[in-house]
């Protein structure tokens, strides 16, 4: 017993280095980032011909993207436009469920709101958000999700520029004072991003 | 009237010596170990060839000393080590004297390195006993920690409590549990010690690096967590407590049993469940703090005189909630919340933990043997394995909704083989340790790896002597070695590799590309010296000086060389650095002790200087997709720590103690001339407490804890814009809170049940005026107040 004691620790040694050897590959798999939004785009619409106008992108300079890109019409005619925001995982193969990270936020929309707003306030009017029709953008409750929406222009519109920020909150309290009329004060929950574009409207 | 005359003589004779010689000295004799009384020892006085015996209670009387005259004392037990002790008789004197067990010392070395001598010599040790240990049964072995003085801790909420010493925490301290190394990601700032402060018997602490024999990196100190002795008897014995607190409604249920044999075999298996709910602020529920351990150990060994073995298992898993409206998603969102007076989200009391949440789980087992050589000393062999498996939950989407943001598992082991010797004035040590670690982040996780996939390698050598000049004077010195090897496999996002000019650096490293990322294989090696010599010294019987300068290295830790990205529960981006080297600190303390029967007084003045400190600060605003975000970067510096930490207890009498602590504690960055940041604030405690041992032992204790405003610190605000308003507003995550006073009250009462079981039934408040208050070093403090008044209740049965 009092001299085995101490072949123990050559024992393990013996066990330890053994059984540490590189036999298996040591390179560790890249991680598929599922949550991540490395794109979001906007994308205008003429309500009336249903044509698309312009689209507004941002891909994630982290990601190996451009940061803010403009395609299409740069003014847009000063009558109610359709804007759709979509995000997107491009960190994924585009046949993945998790591609189009829409599809998630829109699942969840009772946990998701989209806010609207511009610089200078009156470059326009206000940002309808409806609830029925192709345009509509409400959750199961019928509370607001706002993925969708009408961007009114102003009277005064016309001619002029600034910028339009989309804010995108996860697990907002809707119920909260001014959430409903789209002010994000008062909504909690966490911001999923929170992107700037340059707008215009032509004269 | 020939006795008249001789009575007269001897009166003439006392007279004419200048002392008198008619006090006594008597006390009682004490194991060490379980404060168990010990008949049968002898005193012998060495001066006047006198000699007493103790009496079946352990006690001892020795009459006709003379007073101004100093004795040499030698007592001696058949089963125990013989002392020799000096002492000074100043009037009848009432002395306890402690020996160590001869039988129980074969157990000592199974609980590493002779865990009741001193760890250091040159040091003056911290020690926390099983009875203090016991009023912190409901919270973390931070809490106990914060007792003593010098000591604060770093929290995140309640449940995560991680020590501070003189102001450095994390991978600055080493904490050992019954021998082992803890490795459970220590390196995170929200990683508290996995340690189950119920299965802890003792603990001590050694405010800086100079127990080399545990490890050369402990720039902060060492934090020592041991476990039950045993006697080598047939016995059974143990212990169970049930607790109750008011806040958090929930409670705690913990046990011990031991079985021992007289032929050295024994047992003991100690358990503890622990639940609390959400955590009350004063004025408000702080979602989401909930908190479930369960934890388990057993010990089993056999215990001769010259040699034993002992095998060590220990499970402990625990979850912990964390505040729900701590989680920020962006810089705006932090806005918001550290704005907001009371937490965003206050909802009803739940006993129910949701995410954002941490589940730990850490398991040691540990095999020890040893061997004792008749004149030559003693061989202590260790094995040890760890595995800590850490899930971390944040706020998510989906189908991802449950899936962990972090699963790490890290692997750890461990050999050490010592050597030591104890001759007569001369305590020599020695050792070589050997480790291997490997660390897996799942990619399942569908997260970026916070920390790499790595492999770990160490090697260390130690030696330490102390030589005893003379009653008065001990030296010590020692020195220690380790090599530290890493395989490093590491996902870079190309943007990061190429901005730091890693592509050019380390282009040879680049194994893969993906995508957007690199893989990247890094072999980073560090060679640390360690090293300490001091002294100590007795004025007197009563005051004693220990002088001691430590240096410590440490290789950097994985956070600080691999971080890379967002932390979502900080709304910070973190970047590391690969380039860093070793730090190195020198600490010098020293500690004037002074301590008579009824008054004992000590304090610490330290300092300390560490090159290529690693410390982390804000450096730009960095464009992400939820706004802009404060980029924090790593970077080493020289920094300058000191301080002071002062003690005094004063018995006024039979009944009433007086108890006063200050710490204070200053940190620089001496290259740009700043403070560090978390550096804890002065604060200082001060007791009163009453005890009557007649009536059941009533103990009742108040105590006033006064935290001062820390008014240094690194500003790192930040002017943030916020593009929805349109708005530029503070991020201020630097200014501390304000000072603040808390009230406790503790207290306890005995009552014997049987012969051989007694209840011990206490209670307790914490916060006692339920103060809103707001700590420095609570992760937590931008978002909440913290814990509001909270009562205890506690039964304890000892069998």
């Amino acid at each position: 017993m009092k001299k085995h004691i101490f072949l123990l620790p050559i024992l393990i040694l013996t066990l330890v280095f053994t059984g540490c050897s590189d036999d298996d590959d040591p390179t560790p798999d890249p991680v598929n980032e599922q949550e991540v939004i490395t794109l979001v785009t906007l994308t205008m619409t003429d309500l009336g011909t249903d044509e698309v106008l312009a689209t507004y992108s941002w891909s994630d300079p982290e990601y190996g993207g451009n940061g803010y890109e403009y395609e299409g019409l740069t003014e847009l005619p000063p009558v109610p436009t359709g804007c759709e925001v979509n995000a997107y995982n491009t960190t994924l193969d585009p046949s993945d469920p998790e591609y189009l990270v829409t599809t998630e936020i829109l699942e969840e929309g009772a946990d998701h709101q989209f806010f609207f707003s511009t610089d200078p306030e009156s470059l326009v009017f206000d940002f309808n958000i409806l609830s029925m029709g192709t345009w509509a953008s409400v959750d199961i409750n019928g509370d607001k999700i706002g993925q969708k929406c009408h961007i009114m222009p102003d009277m005064v519109s016309a001619g002029m520029s600034g910028t339009l920020t989309v804010l995108l909150i996860h697990e907002p309290d809707k119920s909260a004072e001014g959430v409903s009329s789209g002010d994000p004060t008062n909504a909690g929950g966490e911001t999923d991003f929170e992107l700037t574009w340059n707008f215009a409207w032509a004269e | 009237m020939q006795r008249l005359y001789i009575t007269l003589l001897l009166l003439l004779n006392l007279a004419s010596y200048s002392q008198k010689c008619n006090n006594s000295l008597s006390g009682k004799v004490i194991d060490l170990h379980d404060d168990s009384v010990l008949s049968g020892a002898s005193i012998f006085i060495i001066e006047n060839n006198s000699a007493a015996f103790s009496d079946i209670d352990g006690n001892y009387i020795i009459k006709n000393l003379c007073r101004g005259q100093s004795y040499s004392l030698k007592i001696s037990h058949p089963a125990c080590e013989t002392i020799t002790f000096k002492i000074k008789i100043s009037g009848d004197t009432n002395r306890n004297f402690k020996l160590e067990h001869h039988i129980n010392e074969l157990n000592e070395i199974i609980v590493k390195g002779n865990a009741y001598e001193t760890k250091s010599k040159s040091v003056f040790e911290n020690k926390l006993s099983a009875e203090t240990l016991e009023k912190y049964t409901t919270g973390a072995i931070g809490d106990a920690l914060k007792s003593l003085s010098g000591v604060s801790s770093l929290n995140k909420g309640n449940g995560i409590v991680k020590p501070i010493i003189n102001g450095l925490h994390s991978s600055r301290i080493i904490v050992i549990n019954n021998g082992v190394r803890m490795q459970d990601q220590e390196w995170g700032k929200e990683h508290a010690p996995n340690i189950d402060v119920n299965a802890v018997e003792r603990l001590i602490l050694i405010k800086n690096a100079s127990a080399l024999q545990f490890g050369g990196d402990a720039m902060g100190g060492i934090i020592i967590a041991e476990g039950l002795k045993v006697p080598v008897k047939d016995s059974l014995y143990g212990k169970t407590m049930i607790s109750g607190a008011s806040n958090g409604r929930g409670g705690v249920f913990t046990s011990t049993v031991t079985k021992t044999h007289q032929n050295g075999l024994y047992t003991t298996i100690q358990g503890t469940l622990k639940r609390f709910g959400d955590v009350e602020a004063a004025n408000y529920v702080m979602s989401n703090t909930g908190l479930y351990e369960k934890d388990l150990s057993i010990r089993l060994g056999l215990n001769r005189f010259k040699h034993g073995i002992e095998g060590y298992y220990a499970y402990y898993n625990t979850e912990i909630g964390i505040l729900r409206s701590s989680h920020a998603h962006s810089a705006g969102d932090q806005i918001r919340s550290i704005n907001s007076n009371i937490p965003l989200v206050v909802r009803d009391f739940t006993y129910d933990i949701n995410y954002p949440k941490q589940n730990v789980t850490h398991q040691l087992a540990r095999i020890k043997a040893f061997k004792k050589f008749e004149d030559y000393g003693k061989l202590n062999f260790q094995y040890d394995y760890q595995n800590n498996r850490r899930f971390e939950y944040d706020i998510r989407l989906g189908n991802d909704r449950d899936k962990p943001a972090l699963d790490l598992e890290l692997k750890t082991h461990t050999i050490t083989l010592d050597y030591d010797s104890d001759f007569e004035s001369l305590n020599f040590k020695t050792g070589i340790m050997g480790r291997f670690q490997d660390n897996f982040a799942n990619p399942d996780t569908g997260v970026r790896r916070l920390i790499p996939d790595y492999e770990k390698y160490e090697l260390g050598f130690y030696a330490i002597a102390d030589y005893k000049l003379n009653d008065n004077w001990e030296l010590e010195a020692g020195a220690r070695f380790d090599y530290v090897y890493m395989d490093v496999y590491k996902f870079y996002k190309k943007t990061l590799w190429e901005d730091r000019g890693y592509d050019v650096l380390f282009a040879d490293l680049v194994v893969d590309e993906y995508g957007y990322q690199v893989l990247v294989n890094t072999k980073p090696s560090f060679n640390n010296f360690s090293g300490t010599f001091g002294f100590s010294h007795n004025f007197s019987d009563t005051s004693k000086l220990f002088v001691n300068h430590a240096i410590a290295s440490r290789a950097p830790d994985p956070s600080e060389l691999f971080s890379e990205g967002l932390h979502h529960s900080i709304a910070r981006i973190e970047i590391g650095d690969l380039r860093f080297k070793s730090e190195v600190g020198h600490k010098t303390s020293l500690t004037y002790e002074f301590s008579t029967e009824k008054h004992n007084f000590s304090i610490n003045p330290f300092i300390n200087n560490i090159k290529d400190f690693i410390l982390v600060e804000p450096v730009e605003l960095v464009e992400t997709i939820r706004g802009n975000f404060p980029s924090w970067e790593y970077r080493q510096t020289d920094a300058q720590l000191f301080g002071v930490d002062i003690d005094s207890n004063l018995k006024i009498n039979e009944f009433f103690g007086l108890k006063n602590q200050l710490s204070i504690v200053k940190g620089y960055d001496k290259e740009r001339d700043l403070p560090l940041i978390n550096m804890p604030p002065v604060n200082t405690r001060n007791s009163i407490s009453y005890q009557n041992k007649k009536l059941n032992n009533l103990k009742i204790d108040l105590e006033s804890e006064y935290v001062f405003t820390q008014n240094e610190y690194p500003d790192n605000n930040f002017e943030v814009f916020l593009p929805f308003t349109q708005t530029t507003e503070l991020l201020d995550i630097s200014t501390p809170p304000e000072a603040y006073h808390l009230i406790n009250l503790n207290s306890s009462i005995d009552f014997k049940v049987t012969e051989n079981s007694s209840l011990t039934v206490g209670l307790g408040v914490t916060n006692l005026l339920n103060t809103s208050y707001r700590n420095y070093l609570n992760l937590l403090r931008f978002y909440t107040d913290d814990m509001g008044r909270n009562i205890l209740l506690k039964l304890k049965f000892n069998y």
